[in-house]
């Protein structure tokens, strides 16, 4: 359980390190704003009030309210009601391939860049595994398992946590009164609590919520994975599938019976991935049937290392 | 007052700090910029096939998979930077690597490199070696370098057999058409994030014809509509040029929203129907005994009179 | 005739009502206890106020160990509030006559502590400005609207069987606090409801005494088994278990029992009432302690050996933990120090006498609430899956300052309310006293005119 976090013996790549936060930080910021800001802002007149509004980069800008439709931008209330009702007709589905994972983090950091949360926080957390006895450990990324019976929103008192009809379990900020029973509830430890300000609290200050990414971040409030449904609205991949360099998470809707692999971009038939590769959920004995599939960590394409041992330092007992 | 507030701020700034960092640390401390240890055998060995035009297209169709993720397309300074993964175009790398250095690369792994050594055959390997040093001028590639055609696709669709004529031509310099006679079509499905592939090892006949017969269990949406797009397998010789047609062939989507039954994980809406009656005949029934005692309270007075 | 009605020579009405007015015209050593309760409730209102403004994150909670002293105290208190119900309705109700002194005390407890576990919900609620979503957005489906109901239902209920017996004590305090505030006359005089001693007022009050006694039972249980919920409605391991709710009803009767014995304790020597509250009434405590405490045992038995028996994967790590991990020195001292102990000793007439009473319901309260402590803690300490990828701060857990001087307020809290309670109406019924003593209503309806002339 008590792990040191202690860096590598490796001290000739700081410059790399340094580089590559900055990559990832970019490389996490998607779009908010569906197909991004464009045309011309000189083509309409100026109501004079002015709302802040995530560009397409991650970053706040200050737009004026009558633009808001025309570069296709909503306002809290619409992005609420369609942040609760979810996309018709869709069933997303998330397929994880433990056999390509090499704890790169990249989904992690992605995915904190675009939720505003800071390195300690986690919608998805690479954990590090193994089943037990003399097996061998393993990586596995652990999103939230967008339950299709989910322990979390059975507790919430006041409806902030729910399940969208296309299958996502998000979270209303702006409704939480921050009981955290969710968080007692959730067997798979998928959701996360802002104990303070979130991250850059102040940049966010005016930002128009938006329920399908959780930003601006509510101190008081539990947030969690979202399979980036702000992402899903426009027909993109969620953050963490599309930063992935290793191929680990295939993504799509199970109406379609399709998966896409964030990384190539091949698209394949997901019962067949699933059929094929002996895929399987995580506890189901618990009864929450989730949405989020793993392929064993067979014939894997890297040996496991974490700190430089190949072992799995094990918790106590 | 002010004094412990402070301290408490100042006490959870520093842990959130030290924790960050920490964690920074941590997360990406993994060898990204470990030395290749290249055995000298390596640099002369000699590929057990050859290099030719048509072994260096396979070795581009198995790179655009597995490699550009990382590596992106060798010389456009696509590579993920972040992991330290070279342009494979790049004039510094190509110098300093044999065809052999390459495959030996590629067949062992390093670092956030991973080996292929089992995931591909020895000639695969080789293939992508090929394809690699294609990008270095003084690499000898033997055969005639292929010429991309002209071709097109024609697509006429049965309905009452489901099944999908594609005639695919070539037009040449002087403008006449030929059949493109044996050669592979890929039937993809549109899905929201890719095309996926539902053909098998479909080739054009002598005339430049191939059919497809669309499989049954393909989901389209509530109407059963699905797009169809066909294209040539060898993009090289004969174009990207793909055909779309729309169909509705697919299973019909039978669409029912979940969120409208009542259920114990739904909205406050959706309440059980048992768990409705329950709570409110309990909470009714106890506030209406309340509310009688209370009420009874205030007799008091009368009884008294 | 029971055996203490003979220890103890007959009383007369007068001696009855001016024994036990006493205490609320003599306020001797009540300013300090006063502030010294009030001076707690300030330190943790200031917490509460720097919790408010830094959110949660001056707690020791993280995201794994997310409910933590707050929510065991609220079992605590909860659990502390159910010996109303056991005491004044239960015992009550089956005609056992030995509770009629200890029986507002014990309502009294339960007001107090009712009416602070539902603040120290607010305490832990990371937007407790959002409160009023509970009732806009309510899911009935949620345990937690279950117990904000119930526990609401619980208050008012307590209220009414702290009131209804105190009504035929009204004009006693009308009659002997001429001499004090107004405001005090004007309490008497609203709470009177124009009671004045009429067979049918009596015959009336308790038929409603009997009702509310009744309901309380069923409303009682259900607080303290949907506070239960809470937990083993989770897939946790420690909180997944059926036995919960019974488990949770046991340990309470523990824990409000306790409370009642150091309560006897303090008033029967600072409110000098050592003739009404006597050696017999800790004794029959102390009897009806050993029952309780060895049913709460069978439930403890079974919530602990029945798992460590089978030694499941997922409740392995936490059992060790509690058996001989980091929380085995508190685990046992509870199990032993505050459960087992506490039975043998008082299996012994001489345990059963007030002092040695006094300082094993002090060992069996200290031990109830680090029960609580252990039920909450530990369990959110071993999730499913590792904890990992986190400050180490995550995976530990240790209540600061803040916590604990809010905490402390809700305890004052209780406290103060028990007070003000005690220094308002007599601790002991009047008239349930007199009535006990073979004095007839007649005669008590004689004394209050008298004393009006």
């Amino acid at each position: 359980m008590k792990r040191k976090n202690k860096p590598e013996n490796n001290n000739k790549n700081k410059t790399s390190r340094r580089e590559f936060l900055k990559k990832g930080l970019l490389a996490g910021a998607g779009t908010v704003l569906g197909g991004g800001v464009v045309g011309s802002f000189n083509a309409f007149a100026e109501s004079g009030d002015t709302i802040k509004v995530l560009g397409p980069d991650g970053k706040v800008m200050s737009v004026d309210k009558s633009h808001l439709k025309e570069i296709g931008a909503r306002t809290e209330k619409q992005m609420q009601k369609e942040g609760r009702d979810g996309i018709p007709g869709r069933k997303w589905v998330k397929v994880i391939d433990l056999s390509k994972c090499k704890n790169a983090r990249m989904c992690m950091a992605a995915c904190q860049n675009a939720h505003q949360l800071r390195p300690d926080q986690h919608h998805v957390n690479v954990l590090r595994m193994d089943r037990g006895g003399e097996t061998a450990p393993f990586f596995m990324p652990k999103p939230c398992q967008h339950c299709d019976d989910p322990p979390c929103t059975k507790v919430c008192p006041v409806d902030a946590t729910f399940k969208r009809q296309d299958g996502l379990v998000l979270i209303d900020n702006e409704r939480c009164i921050g009981c955290r029973f969710c968080i007692a509830a959730c067997p798979y430890s998928a959701r996360i609590f802002n104990w303070t300000e979130p991250k850059d609290a102040e940049k966010y200050e005016d930002v128009e919520y938006n329920v399908e990414l959780n930003v601006p971040q509510k101190k008081g409030t539990v947030s969690k994975c979202l399979f980036s449904a702000d992402l899903l609205r426009i027909d993109k991949m969620p953050y963490c599938v599309t930063a992935c360099p290793n191929g680990v998470y295939w993504f799509g809707d199970e109406n379609e019976n399709a998966v896409t692999n964030g990384t190539t971009k091949e698209t394949v038939n997901f019962k067949k991935l699933l059929k094929d590769n002996a895929a399987y959920v995580l506890m189901p004995e618990l009864g929450t049937e989730p949405r989020v599939y793993y392929l064993p960590e067979k014939d894997r394409m890297f040996p496991f290392v974490y700190e430089g041992s190949t072992e799995l330092k094990k918790d106590k007992h | 007052m002010i004094n412990h507030k402070n301290i408490t701020m100042k006490y959870i700034n520093i842990n959130r700090k030290v924790t960050a960092l920490l964690f920074i640390l941590m997360t990406f401390s993994t060898s990204l910029n470990a030395q290749w240890n290249i055995p000298k055998e390596a640099k002369n060995s000699i590929p057990p096939v050859e290099a030719t035009y048509k072994t260096v297209e396979e070795g581009k169709v198995l790179f655009q998979k597995n490699c550009i993720s990382c590596h992106g397309i060798p010389g456009k300074g696509e590579n993920n930077k972040a992991i330290n993964a070279t342009d494979l175009g790049d004039e510094s790398y190509q110098l300093k690597h044999t065809v052999g250095e390459v495959f030996y690369q590629f067949n062992t792994g390093m670092g956030a490199m991973p080996s292929f050594k089992n995931r591909f055959s020895e000639e695969e390997k080789w293939h992508i070696a090929f394809y690699v040093k294609s990008f270095d001028n003084s690499f000898k590639i033997s055969g005639e370098r292929i010429k991309t055609l002209n071709a097109n696709l024609k697509m006429s669709i049965n309905d009452s057999d489901k099944t999908i004529k594609v005639t695919a031509t070539v037009t040449d310099d002087n403008g006449s058409i030929n059949a493109a006679a044996n050669t592979k079509i890929n039937f993809y499905v549109k899905r929201i994030f890719g095309n996926m592939p539902v053909s098998e090892d479909i080739k054009t006949n002598e005339d430049g014809i191939a059919v497809f017969k669309f499989p049954d269990d393909i989901p389209g949406d509530e109407k059963g509509k699905i797009k169809i797009i066909a294209g040539f397998e060898d993009t090289d010789r004969y174009g990207k040029n793909t055909e779309t047609a729309e169909v509705t062939w697919g299973k019909v989507l039978h669409y029912e929203n979940p969120n409208l039954k009542r259920t114990l994980w739904g909205s406050n809406k959706r309440v059980p129907v048992w768990l409705l009656i329950t709570y409110l005949s309990v909470t009714l029934g106890v506030w209406f005994v309340i509310f009688y005692v209370a009420f009874q309270i205030t007799r008091i007075k009368n009884a008294g009179k | 005739m029971s055996e203490g009605k003979n220890n103890v020579s007959k009383k007369t009405l007068n001696t009855i009502v001016s024994d036990l007015t006493r205490p609320i015209k003599n306020h001797y050593g009540f300013t300090p206890w006063i502030l010294f309760l009030t001076g707690i409730i300030l330190l943790g209102l200031f917490a509460y106020i720097i919790q408010l403004k830094n959110g949660l994150g001056v707690t020791a909670m993280r995201d794994y160990v997310s409910w933590g002293l707050y929510i065991s105290s609220f079992i605590f208190f909860i659990a502390t509030a159910l010996i109303g119900m056991l005491i004044s309705a239960v015992l009550g109700l089956i005609g056992i006559k030995w509770i009629t002194p200890i029986s507002r005390i014990a309502e009294m407890i339960a007001l107090g502590f009712a009416m602070w576990a539902g603040l120290i919900i607010i305490f832990d609620m990371g937007r407790p400005d959002r409160i009023l979503n509970i009732f806009m957005h309510g899911r009935l489906q949620s345990p937690i609207v279950w117990d904000i109901t119930v526990v609401n239902t619980y208050v008012v209920i307590s209220i009414l069987l702290f009131l209804l017996p105190l009504i035929p004590d009204i004009p006693f305090l009308k009659k002997t606090m001429k001499d004090q505030p107004t405001w005090k006359q004007k309490i008497y005089n609203l709470l009177s409801f124009g009671f004045v001693g009429r067979p049918e007022q009596y015959a009336l009050i308790k038929r409603l005494i009997r009702i509310t006694a009744i309901l309380i039972v069923p409303v009682a249980l259900a607080i303290h088994t949907v506070t239960s919920w809470l937990f083993a409605s989770t897939l946790r391991v420690g909180w997944d278990s059926t036995i919960f709710g019974p488990y949770y009803v046991t340990g309470a009767f523990v824990t409000g029992g306790a409370a009642v014995v150091i309560a006897m304790f303090v008033f029967s020597r600072d409110f000098r009432l050592k003739n009404y509250i006597t050696d017999f009434h800790f004794d029959k405590m102390g009897r009806l302690m050993v029952l309780l405490m060895l049913v709460y045992l069978y439930f403890n038995i079974n919530e602990f050996l029945v798992p460590g028996y089978k030694m499941k994967l997922a409740e392995k790590p936490h059992l060790y933990e509690l058996f001989q991990g980091d929380f085995a020195l508190m685990f046992w001292l509870v199990q032993i120090g505050g459960l087992v102990l506490p039975v043998i000793l008082l299996l012994f007439k001489k345990m059963r006498k007030p002092v040695p009473s006094l300082v094993i319901a002090v060992a069996v309260i200290i031990g109830a609430f680090f029960k609580r402590y252990i039920i909450t803690i530990p369990t959110l300490l071993h999730p499913h899956l590792p904890i990992q990828n986190v400050p180490e701060e995550f995976s530990t857990y240790w209540p600061t300052p803040i916590e604990w001087s809010i905490t402390m307020m809700a305890v004052a809290g209780a406290l103060l309310i028990i007070t003000i309670l005690a220094k308002l109406f007599p601790v002991i019924p009047i008239w349930e006293t007199a009535y006990e003593e073979g004095i007839t209503t007649e005669e008590m309806n004689e004394f209050v005119k008298k004393e009006n002339d």
